[in-house]
């Protein structure tokens, strides 16, 4: 029965200038979701140019040739809609919500910034404050709001994961108007790029207008030449101590783990959340219940599309010092390692998973996110829909194998993020 | 980035007409009573096998004092053991069966897959009947809670939420009450017992349930969980005077290293939920700061560039309502953003606003509202809001029609009521270098991190 609720019908065919289209048709509610995901994210951009894929995210809501700056916006205001957007190392997001009858203005909308962009001087100038204002509000302000950017950079050397998703503040004040018309015309094209429309819609209807705005776009000279340089595995422990405006100490550890969807990724995630999902989860139970030495624990694998990194972290009590945390953090993974788990804690992740992917089916936009994922960086829209049947092949043993195999001093980088001695 | 070969194309040059809006259903709900005077709710909806119960005891609000965070202390104390499971046992009952359940000092949800609900229920119902107030927990809870309070000196964010209780509401207002080390230590494990007592009574309580699940299934599961928790008779819920402050005036309080200064206008009002004034009043705030083009928004981000964002907030309440404007800009723009903010404030008072301004959101207002009743949780909340206001059977149903009744005459006088120009409170948390900026709207109060009043900064 889960297995039923859990499949998701759609259909999908490219247009003849390579744009993919993934079709899925929900009518329950009058509502429809037109969102276009570009393979494009921080991972490609000139090392001495960072944040420009985040940076677009802002400037593709500036208005296009036919729809004048700061229009964007209003018009799907107007219509009752909302729209967002959303940036990673790999692919950016775009999305409107819309009333359903207003799914031709929505392709519209996306065609118009996919054809013709507005990417001038003026925008570039607000955004460029924008941007580094949410630089500053999300990450340097915040307490703790850097560990992935410091953590990732000690981790990644060669690879582009090493820089930040928004970007270094200097590169975003330096880049100029050519800078960012260059990367448009480079990877804002067709066929980069997947269009999902999930909702209430007649497919014939749809797939007219689909052709009508964005057949005639033109292919661009996608793909361009860059290379990504592999990242060689972590041979040996990388330590470190950051200092920060925070009260309560923490340590973060970071270790390497496969891609996204790659034959371990799914175990690695089952390891992740039997180490901090819910209160019963080991970490949870030995730092912050048993020794009540940490207010707060988590294990999060990144959704990445080449080798990536899970973010273990704990920030202790008041009282608490750095090297107390990590002493039972490291026994907790240790015990995993040597022990496993028992078959209890095993059908318990099942079960998490099962909810969480059920709970997953309640939001058509995170549908049209699942879906664009999978094509973009598989080309196998499908796999969205096996998801389930990863998890539940996964076996006990794979579990303990997995964190033997990553889980390990000689894969991470640890950081103790200590409080500044402020007096 | 026009290329050549582009066809032209007239269709682009004007935005495509929408198609007639298909009809907006309604989920109904159906609601009963159990003996012992509970209301039960159920708004079904059987697209995926899940289901969520969400309990609200309508026990209205009352002062802390000398120890404030005892409602949330309690709230947490609800699940760290019951009559049946120590805490260990319970999380991990729950864990297994891929469900999730959390407890307030006014209640609490469950939800899980409909296959293990009843079960899920249950633990629950345990915890909401028959908690144990274990005091090794309530310790453990104790410490986390001055950890918290610690860390709040770092977050700009927790900081202006303390700075701005202290400061718009009067002093003898639950609302104004900040959680301290003071508080926390002076809460024992009597004082959670006796207001669980106080609080916790079937006949005040709302069990709303929402999903895959019928009214047999709820009537069955509700008289087996929740039938023997017996009456403890009516409590008198206290009132609270509304409030209104007269004089401006400017608070600080310093975080070191900051590299923005978080800005907050606002102040106590009297504005309870679902006034006659609501849909306008909503309207006029929606205008100012409550959606992507604001005037707040494009004037402080999209022309000035100071921020990430800005939004204002008129919100209802039955005891004591509030405004607040809220901004986070680099220190070197603090003086000119709270001009900026005084000015928008102030044009929407003395302006009336264009038709077409109206239009744009009643639009955003509408489409938001179309958007929000297709989550059953907003449902399950309008249902309870007909019963807790005594609102009309078809109040929600005719909510499109309220909002396109308004008119410009209507904002405007919704803006000279709500908006003011005398009685603000100017509230900043960040660099103490931006201090001499905020004086050129008047003395600067200072504060610490728990928004207690100091005579000098370190």
């Amino acid at each position: 029965m889960t297995e039923d609720s859990l499949h998701i019908d759609f259909e999908e065919y490219d247009l003849s200038n390579g744009l993919h289209v993934i079709l899925h048709r929900d009518t329950s509610a009058p509502l429809v979701v037109v969102s276009v995901m570009y393979h494009v994210g921080s991972k490609n951009e000139n090392p001495e140019r960072t944040g420009f894929a985040h940076f677009f995210e802002h400037l593709m809501f500036e208005g296009s040739e036919n729809i004048p700056r700061g229009k964007f916006f209003s018009i799907v205001q107007e219509a009752g809609g909302t729209l967002n957007a959303n940036t990673s190392y790999d692919r950016t997001f775009y999305y409107e919500v819309f009333p359903s009858n207003y799914l031709a203005t929505g392709l519209w909308l996306e065609s118009e910034r996919m054809m013709h962009a507005l990417v001038d001087k003026v925008g570039i100038e607000t955004q460029r404050s924008v941007v580094k204002e949410e630089r500053r509000q999300r990450y340097d302000n915040a307490p703790y709001g850097t560990i992935v950017e410091d953590s990732m950079k000690r981790a990644f050397r060669k690879h582009p994961y090493r820089w930040p998703v928004i970007g270094s503040m200097e590169h975003i004040d330096r880049a100029e108007e050519k800078d960012y018309r260059a990367f448009y015309s480079g990877f804002y094209v067709p066929q980069n790029a997947v269009l999902c429309v999930a909702g209430d819609f007649e497919t014939e209807q749809a797939k007219e207008w689909i052709s009508k705005y964005f057949s005639t776009i033109s292919k661009g000279q996608f793909p361009l030449d860059s290379v990504i340089e592999q990242e060689p595995e972590l041979t040996s422990e990388i330590r470190d101590k950051v200092y920060d405006h925070v009260q309560l100490p923490a340590v973060v550890h970071l270790y390497r783990i496969p891609a996204f969807a790659s034959p371990d990724y799914f175990a690695v995630q089952l390891a992740s959340e039997l180490l901090s999902n819910g209160n019963s989860s080991r970490l949870h139970k030995s730092l912050v219940d048993s020794s009540q030495i940490a207010v707060q624990v988590g294990s999060f694998p990144f959704e990445m599309e080449h080798p990536g990194a899970v973010l273990q972290f704990a920030i202790g009590n008041a009282d608490t010092k750095a090297e107390e945390l990590e002493k039972l953090m490291d026994e907790e993974v240790n015990r995993l390692a040597v022990d496993g788990l028992t078959q209890e804690e095993f059908d318990k992740l099942i079960n998490q998973t099962e909810t969480r992917l059920v709970n997953e089916k309640s939001s058509l936009l995170t549908i049209a996110e699942g879906l664009s994922t999978y094509f973009t960086y598989f080309k196998n829209t499908d796999m969205y829909n096996s998801e389930y049947l990863n998890f539940i092949s996964i076996k006990k043993d794979d579990i303990q194998r997995v964190v033997q195999k990553y889980f390990h001093k000689n894969n991470r980088v640890a950081l103790f993020w200590l409080p500044f001695e402020e007096n | 980035m026009l290329e050549e070969n582009t066809p032209i194309e007239d269709f682009r040059k004007e935005k495509p007409l929408p198609e007639i809006p298909r009809a907006i259903h309604f989920k109904e709900e159906k609601s009963f009573k159990l003996a012992n005077g509970m209301t039960i709710i159920l708004i079904e909806n059987h697209q995926l096998p899940r289901v969520t119960a969400q309990l609200f005891v309508d026990r209205g609000i009352d002062n802390e004092n000398d120890k404030a965070g005892l409602e949330q202390l309690t709230g947490r104390m609800l699940s760290c053991g019951t009559k049946y499971d120590i805490k260990s046992e319970w999380d991990t009952k729950i864990d297994y069966l891929g469900g999730s359940v959390n407890t307030s000092s006014i209640g609490g949800y469950a939800s899980s897959l409909k296959k293990h609900f009843p079960k899920i229920l249950s633990l629950f119902a345990d915890a909401v009947q028959y908690p144990a107030f274990p005091i090794n927990e309530f310790q453990n809870l104790k410490r986390q809670f001055l950890s918290n309070i610690m860390a709040q000196k770092s977050d700009a964010g927790d900081i202006m939420s303390n700075l701005t209780k202290k400061v718009i509401y009067p002093e003898n207002h639950p609302y104004s009450e900040v959680l301290t080390e003071e508080t926390i230590q002076n809460i024992s494990i009597d004082d959670c017992i006796s207001l669980y007592e106080i609080n916790f009574r079937p006949e005040i309580s709302y069990l709303i349930f929402e999903g895959d699940i019928n009214l047999d299934e709820v009537t069955q599961l509700t008289y087996q969980y929740f039938g023997k928790w017996d009456r403890k008779g009516e409590v008198v819920r206290k009132k609270f005077e509304m409030f209104q402050n007269n004089q401006n005036d400017v608070s600080f309080v310093e975080k070191p290293g900051s590299v923005q200064s978080l800005i907050r206008i606002g102040y106590a009002l009297d504005y309870t939920p679902y006034c006659r004034d609501m849909i306008a009043a909503n309207l006029m705030n929606t205008i100012l700061g409550g959606y992507f083009s604001s005037r707040l928004n494009m004037n402080l981000r999209e022309e000035r560039g100071f921020t990430y964002g800005i939004s204002s907030v008129l919100n209802m309440d039955e005891h004591l309502g509030s405004f607040t404007t809220t901004v986070n800009v680099r220190n070197e723009v603090t003086s000119e953003a709270i001009r900026q903010i005084l000015m928008e404030i102030n044009r929407l008072r003395t302006e009336m606003v264009t038709e077409n301004e109206l239009e744009m959101v009643k639009n955003v207002v509408s489409g938001n509202f179309i958007r929000s009743i297709e989550n059953p949780m907003v449902i399950a909340r309008f249902a309870l809001a007909k019963k807790k206001f005594n609102l009309e059977e078809n109040y929600f149903e005719n909510q499109l029609i309220r909002i396109n009744t308004v008119t410009c005459d209507d904002i405007f006088t919704m803006s000279k009521k709500y908006l003011r120009e005398e009685g603000l409170h100017i509230m900043a948390v960040g660099n103490k270098d931006v201090v001499p900026q905020l004086a050129e709207y008047g003395t600067v109060s200072l504060f610490n991190y728990k928004g207690q009043k100091i005579d000098v900064l370190k």
